[in-house]
C-alpha cells in the first residue's frame, strides 16, 4: 500500500515530491540493481518520461524516451494494467528479477490514480458545466452573458485565455474575453473569410491545435481550441480557448486534449442554447416591450380619440347653440364662449374679426378672455361653476351668450379696429386661401418682423388663426391663444378647430343672412304698411272730400271718381267708372268737355261759379281741370276734374250782397240827403238872393249861373243815385275786342290828360274777344281813367295794361298819384265814400256794380310803391 | 265900433259864396276858407268872433276843427253846419255853441248867429 500512497502523492504534488524516487529506490533495492528509473507513458506523444529514479536526479521530468528507443535498454519492465500501458521501469544490471508483485502494485496504482484523476476531471468539468448552466440562467442579458460565458469557459477548461468573437454580418467582431483585454488584440474585427475563422466555422466539433500560430494575438500558443457557436440558421460567433493552465501535480498531458474539446463542444452547445435563449428572451422582451408600447400608444390613441370625441361633442354643442340664435351678435358670443369656456375647448382668449367686403379688411368685433393674468383662476372657477350648473352645455352657451356683455374688457382694445389682410403674411392666407394657420413659438420667432402687429396685439408666442368660412366666402377670422396658461396648442385641437371653423362660418353666415332678410322683410313690411296706409289715407280723403273728384282719360273714359261724384251723378261708382264723360247728360257733358282741352294745352283750367241744373235743382260749382301726368312727367294720362259745390256759398254770397245792398241803401239815404241838401241849400239860398237883388243885372246873371250849375249838379246826383239803386238792367251783350275799346276811351280822355301834363301809356297784350255790354264797360273805363287823371299830379303818368289769364282778361290802370290810405281804400267802392270835392261819390261803386254784378268779373284797388293801381278782370266767355 | 268878424268854412264854393253874401248883408265882416287848414291859417293872421264849420269836409272834418278852435280860442263862437240831422244832439253841447242843419231857408242860421253874437 505504500506504493499506492506514493503514486497518489506524486500525482497531487508533481516533481517536487520525492514519492516516485522513493518507489524507484524501493524497486532498485528489491531488484538489487545499479539504478532504477520509473517512466510514465504519455500516450498523446507516444513517449515515456522519467518521473522518478534511484540514480541521477537530473533526468527526472526531462528525460523522454520513445517506445522504440526503450528497446535499447537491457532490462525494461512494462507497467500494464487492464491492457493499458501505463509506463515502464528501466533497471540497470538487476540481480533479482522477481519483482512481479511490486510491479503489479505499481501498475495498479498508476492505473487507478490516472483513472481517479480522469474521473475527478470529468466530474469537475461537469460540475463546471452545471455552473455554466447557472450562469446562463442567471444572466439577464446577452452582454452579461457574454462576459460570464468566457469566464466560465476559462475556469471549466482551465484555460489561460478565452475570446469570443461575434459574427456581425460578414465580419467577426471581438465581443468578450477572459485573460486578456481588448487592447491586446491586433485587430478587433475580421472578415469571415479569414483562414482561421473560416476553418473554425466549418469545424462542427471544433478544432484542437497544439503549438499553432494565430495572427490576431501576439502570444505563444501552447494549445488552442476553437469552436463555432451555431444554430440551425446561423453562426453566432466563435469561441477561441488558449493555453491550458497546468495543475500542481503530475499530468500525463498539459495541453488541451480531445476531452477538453469535447467539453468545449458541449459548452458551445449550451452557450448557443443559452445565447439563443437570451436572444429569444431579449426578442421576447422587445416584443413584450413593443407590445407594451403598442398597448400604451393604443391607450393613448384611445385617450386621444376619447378627447377628440369629447371635443367633437363640444363642437356639436357649440354648433347647436350657434344655430339656435339668429342674431349675429349672439352667434359670435356663443362661439367665443364655447371656445374659451373651461367646459368647452378651454382656450384662454378668443378674438373675432369680421371681414368688411367694401374695405377688404378685417374689423375687430369681440375679444373674449381675461384682461390680465391676475385672478384669472378665480374668474375661471366662477365661470366653471356656472357652466357646470347646466346639464346641457349648449343650453349654457345660449343663456350665457345672452347675458354676456361682450363690449367690455378686451373687446374695447379691438372694437372697430381695422386689420388689413391684403399682403399680410398670415391674414391674407387665412382670408383668401381659407387656411387655418397655427403660429407655433418657433414659427412666431422666424416670422417675428412680418407679424409684428399680431404679436404686439396678442403678446403671445403661440396662437391659431382660423378662417370662418361661409358658403361662398370667408366671413371673418378667429384668433385663439393660451396667453395665461401657456398650454401648447395640439394637433387634435387644430383638427377640432377646423371643423368648428366651418360650422361657425355657416352659422354666422346664416345669422347674418337672417338678419339681413329680417331687416329687408321688416322694411318691406313697413313699406307695405305705409303704402297701404297712404292708399287708405288718400282713398279716404278722396272718398270723403266734399269736392267731387273724377278722372277722365284721353279717350274720355272715367277711370276714377269719388263718393261725391256718385251723389252728384246719382249713379253708383261701378256705373260711373269706364263710362264716357258724354254718358251723364248734356249738362255734365259740357262740364267734362273742358277736360279734353287740358290734354291739348297741358295746363290747369279753372272755372268759377259754374252753374249746373241738376235733379236737385240749380247748383254752382267751382271747377278745376288738372292734368294727371305720368311718373316721368312727360305724358298726360288723364285729367283730374274737381267740382266744388259752392251752391251754398254762392247763395250766401248772394244773400250777403243783398243785405249789403240794403245796408248800403240805409247809409245811402243819409248820404243822399247830405248830397242833396248841399245843392238844395245853395239853390234855396241863391233863389232868395236872386229875389232880393233881382234888379241888379250883374247879380242876377251871377245867381242864375250858379243856380243852373247847381240844378245840373243835382240832376246828376239824382240820376246816379237812381242808376245805382236800380236792379241789374238788361245788358246789350256783344263780342268785342277790349283793347280797341280802351284805345277809344284813351282818345276821349287825352284832352283832359294833356291839360294836367299827364302822359297815358298803354301796354296792351293781344286779347281774345270778350262778351260784354260795350257801353257799360266803356263807362267803367272812362270812370277809372278820369279818376286816375284827377289823382295824378302835374307831369304824372298813367299806365294802362291788359293781359289774358286763362279764361279771363285783366285790365289795370296805374297812376303815379299820391298813394291812398288803407282806410280810404277799404271804403273806396262804397257809395258816397268819395273824398274828392267833385263828383257824386258814386263813380267807383257804379264801376263795381258793372264789373262784378253785371259781368261776373272782379274789381279791386292795390297800392303800388309809386302810385295806385285799379284793376278789373272779366271772364272771356259769359256764364249763364 | 269895430265890426264883428265871421269865418265861413265850407268845401262847397257856392255855399261859401251864399253864406258870406247873406252875412255881409247883416253887417258882419266875413272871410271864407275851403278846409280846416286854410281856416287855421286865417286864424293865425286875424281874430274872428264866430266861425261856421261844415262838418263834412275833406281832410280834417268839421268836428275835429271845432275841437281845435275851442281849445285855442275859448271865447270864439262856433256854429257847426251839417246836411245831416242826427249829429245835432250828440256834438253841439261840447264842441260847438250851435248846430245848424243846412236848409234852403237860411233864417235859422242867421238867427242863431245873431243870438250868439249878442251874448
Amino acid at each position: 500500500m505504500r506504493i499506492f500512497e506514493k503514486v497518489t502523492e506524486f500525482f497531487l504534488k508533481g516533481y517536487k515530491s520525492n514519492a516516485m524516487n522513493d518507489i524507484a529506490q524501493l524497486i532498485n533495492s528489491a531488484a538489487d540493481a545499479e539504478y532504477c528509473d520509473i517512466l510514465l507513458y504519455e500516450k498523446h506523444k507516444d513517449q515515456f518520461r522519467v518521473v522518478g529514479t534511484s540514480g541521477e536526479k537530473e533526468k527526472i521530468g526531462s528525460l523522454k524516451i520513445d517506445s522504440k528507443s526503450l528497446k535499447n535498454y537491457s532490462h525494461v519492465v512494462r507497467l500494464v494494467y487492464s491492457d493499458q500501458l501505463l509506463g515502464a521501469l528501466i533497471l540497470e544490471k538487476p540481480r533479482n528479477l522477481n519483482l512481479q508483485e511490486i510491479v503489479d502494485e505499481l501498475s495498479f496504482s498508476l492505473w487507478w490514480v490516472n483513472k481517479f484523476i480522469e474521473l475527478q476531471n470529468v466530474s469537475e468539468k461537469y460540475h463546471s458545466m452545471n455552473e455554466l448552466t447557472n450562469v446562463f440562467y442567471n444572466s439577464v442579458d446577452k452582454e452579461q452573458f457574454k462576459i460570464e460565458m468566457v469566464k466560465v469557459i476559462a475556469r471549466v477548461l482551465n484555460a489561460d485565455t478565452v475570446i469570443f468573437f461575434e459574427r456581425n454580418g460578414e465580419e467577426y467582431v471581438f465581443s468578450s474575453s477572459f485573460g486578456i483585454s481588448k487592447d491586446q488584440l491586433l485587430f478587433e474585427r475580421v472578415k469571415y473569410t479569414h483562414p482561421f475563422f473560416s476553418k473554425v466555422e466549418r469545424a462542427e466539433g471544433g478544432t484542437l491545435d497544439i503549438k499553432s500560430r494565430i495572427d490576431f494575438l501576439d502570444i505563444s500558443v501552447k494549445s488552442l481550441m476553437a469552436i463555432p457557436l451555431k444554430t440551425q440558421e446561423r453562426i453566432i460567433g466563435i469561441i477561441v480557448v488558449l493555453n491550458k493552465i497546468s495543475p500542481e501535480g503530475y499530468r500525463t498531458q498539459y495541453s488541451f486534449d480531445e476531452f477538453d474539446l469535447s467539453i468545449l463542444h458541449e459548452i458551445s452547445r449550451r452557450v448557443t442554447l443559452g445565447y439563443t435563449r437570451l436572444e429569444y428572451q431579449e426578442g421576447l422582451r422587445r416584443e413584450v416591450e413593443k407590445l407594451r408600447n403598442y398597448t400604451k400608444s393604443y391607450q393613448e390613441l384611445i385617450q386621444q380619440q376619447q378627447l377628440y370625441l369629447k371635443k367633437m361633442d363640444l363642437v356639436h354643442s357649440i354648433s347647436n347653440a350657434m344655430r339656435a340664435s339668429y342674431d349675429p351678435n349672439n352667434v359670435y358670443k356663443t362661439l367665443l364662449l364655447g371656445l374659451t369656456s373651461g367646459r368647452g375647448l378651454g382656450f384662454n382668449r378668443a378674438l373675432l374679426l369680421i371681414k368688411d367686403k367694401k374695405t377688404e379688411s378685417l374689423v375687430g368685433k369681440i375679444w373674449l378672455g381675461p384682461e390680465s393674468g391676475d385672478d384669472i383662476t378665480e374668474i375661471w372657477k366662477e365661470a366653471e361653476k356656472r357652466a357646470m350648473s347646466y346639464g346641457d352645455f349648449s343650453q349654457f352657451l345660449r343663456e350665457e351668450a345672452l347675458m354676456l356683455d361682450a363690449g367690455k374688457g378686451l373687446t374695447k382694445r379691438i372694437e372697430g379696429k381695422v386689420f388689413t389682410y391684403k399682403e399680410h403674411p398670415v391674414l391674407e392666407r387665412v382670408v383668401l386661401r381659407r387656411r387655418l394657420i397655427h403660429i407655433s413659438p418657433s414659427l412666431a420667432k422666424s416670422m417675428e418682423d412680418s407679424i409684428r402687429d399680431l404679436l404686439n396685439l396678442l403678446e403671445v408666442e403661440e396662437f391659431v388663426v382660423i378662417p370662418l368660412v361661409g358658403r361662398w366666402d370667408t366671413i371673418g377670422v378667429l384668433i385663439l391663444d393660451n396667453r395665461f396658461t401657456r398650454t401648447p396648442i395640439l394637433e387634435a385641437d387644430i383638427e377640432v378647430l377646423r371643423i368648428i371653423a366651418d360650422s361657425a362660418g355657416l352659422a354666422i353666415e346664416n345669422a347674418m343672412n337672417y338678419e339681413e332678410l329680417r331687416k329687408k322683410t321688416e322694411s318691406l313690411e313697413q313699406q307695405k304698411n305705409m303704402i297701404e296706409y297712404l292708399r287708405k289715407f288718400s282713398d279716404s280723403i278722396l272718398q270723403n272730400l266734399t269736392t267731387a273728384v273724377i278722372v277722365i282719360d284721353r279717350s274720355g273714359k272715367v277711370i276714377e271718381c269719388n263718393r261725391k261724384v256718385e251723389q252728384l251723378l246719382g249713379l253708383p261708382k261701378e256705373r260711373v267708372l269706364g263710362s264716357s264723360y258724354t254718358d251723364f247728360g248734356e249738362t255734365f257733358e259740357n262740364i267734362f268737355e273742358v277736360a279734353m282741352k287740358v290734354f291739348e294745352k297741358g295746363e290747369t283750367i279753372t272755372l268759377s261759379r259754374y252753374r249746373v241744373e241738376t235733379s236737385q235743382g240749380e247748383r254752382y260749382f267751382d271747377t278745376k281741370y288738372s292734368p294727371l301726368w305720368d311718373l316721368t312727367g312727360s305724358t298726360i294720362n288723364g285729367v283730374i276734374v274737381t267740382l266744388d259745390d259752392v251752391t251754398q256759398q254762392f247763395k250766401f254770397e248772394q244773400e250777403r250782397k243783398d243785405k249789403e245792398k240794403l245796408a248800403v241803401l240805409g247809409e245811402m239815404s243819409a248820404r243822399v240827403a247830405h248830397e242833396l241838401r248841399n245843392p238844395i241849400t245853395v239853390i234855396g239860398g241863391f233863389l232868395g238872393r236872386l229875389k232880393k237883388n233881382i234888379s241888379d243885372p250883374e247879380a242876377r246873371e251871377k245867381y242864375l249861373n250858379i243856380l243852373s250849375n247847381e240844378v245840373e249838379n243835382l240832376q246828376n246826383i239824382v240820376s246816379e243815385i237812381l242808376e245805382f239803386s236800380k236792379n241789374i238792367r238788361k245788358l246789350d251783350i256783344i263780342s268785342l275786342q277790349l283793347n280797341d275799346l280802351i284805345d277809344e276811351v284813351i282818345f276821349l280822355m287825352q284832352d283832359k290828360a294833356n291839360k294836367g301834363g299827364i302822359k297815358i301809356e298803354n301796354l296792351l297784350s293781344p286779347l281774345p274777344e270778350i262778351e260784354v255790354d260795350r257801353n257799360r264797360i266803356k263807362r267803367v273805363l272812362i270812370n277809372l281813367i278820369q279818376n286816375a287823371i284827377e289823382a295824378t299830379q302835374q307831369n304824372g303818368k298813367i299806365i294802362i295794361k291788359t293781359q289774358r289769364d286763362n279764361d279771363k282778361v285783366i285790365v289795370s290802370i296805374f297812376n303815379t298819384g299820391e298813394p291812398i290810405s288803407e282806410d280810404v281804400m277799404r271804403g273806396i267802392f262804397i257809395p258816397f265814400y268819395t273824398t274828392k270835392t267833385y263828383g257824386t261819390g258814386l263813380g267807383l261803386p257804379i264801376c263795381k256794380k258793372i264789373i262784378e254784378d253785371e259781368h261776373g268779373g272782379r274789381i279791386w284797388v292795390e297800392p303800388k310803391p309809386d302810385g295806385t293801381q285799379f284793376s278789373f278782370e272779366l271772364p272771356i266767355k259769359r256764364g249763364n | 265900433m269895430k265890426k264883428t268878424k265871421i269865418l265861413v268854412i265850407d268845401d262847397e264854393q257856392n255855399l261859401r259864396l251864399l253864406m258870406s253874401e247873406e252875412l255881409k248883408d247883416l253887417g258882419y265882416e266875413v272871410e271864407t276858407a275851403s278846409d280846416a287848414n286854410e281856416a287855421l291859417e286865417k286864424f293865425d293872421r286875424s281874430n274872428f268872433d264866430l266861425v261856421t264849420i261844415d262838418i263834412e269836409m275833406p281832410g280834417k272834418n268839421g268836428i275835429e276843427l271845432a275841437g281845435i278852435l275851442r281849445q285855442k280860442y275859448p271865447g270864439l263862437r262856433i256854429v257847426l253846419l251839417t246836411a245831416y240831422s242826427h249829429y245835432k244832439y250828440d256834438l253841439a253841447s261840447w264842441a260847438a255853441d250851435a248846430y245848424v242843419v243846412k236848409s234852403a231857408d237860411l233864417t235859422e242860421l242867421k238867427d242863431t248867429i245873431k243870438k250868439l253874437l249878442q251874448m
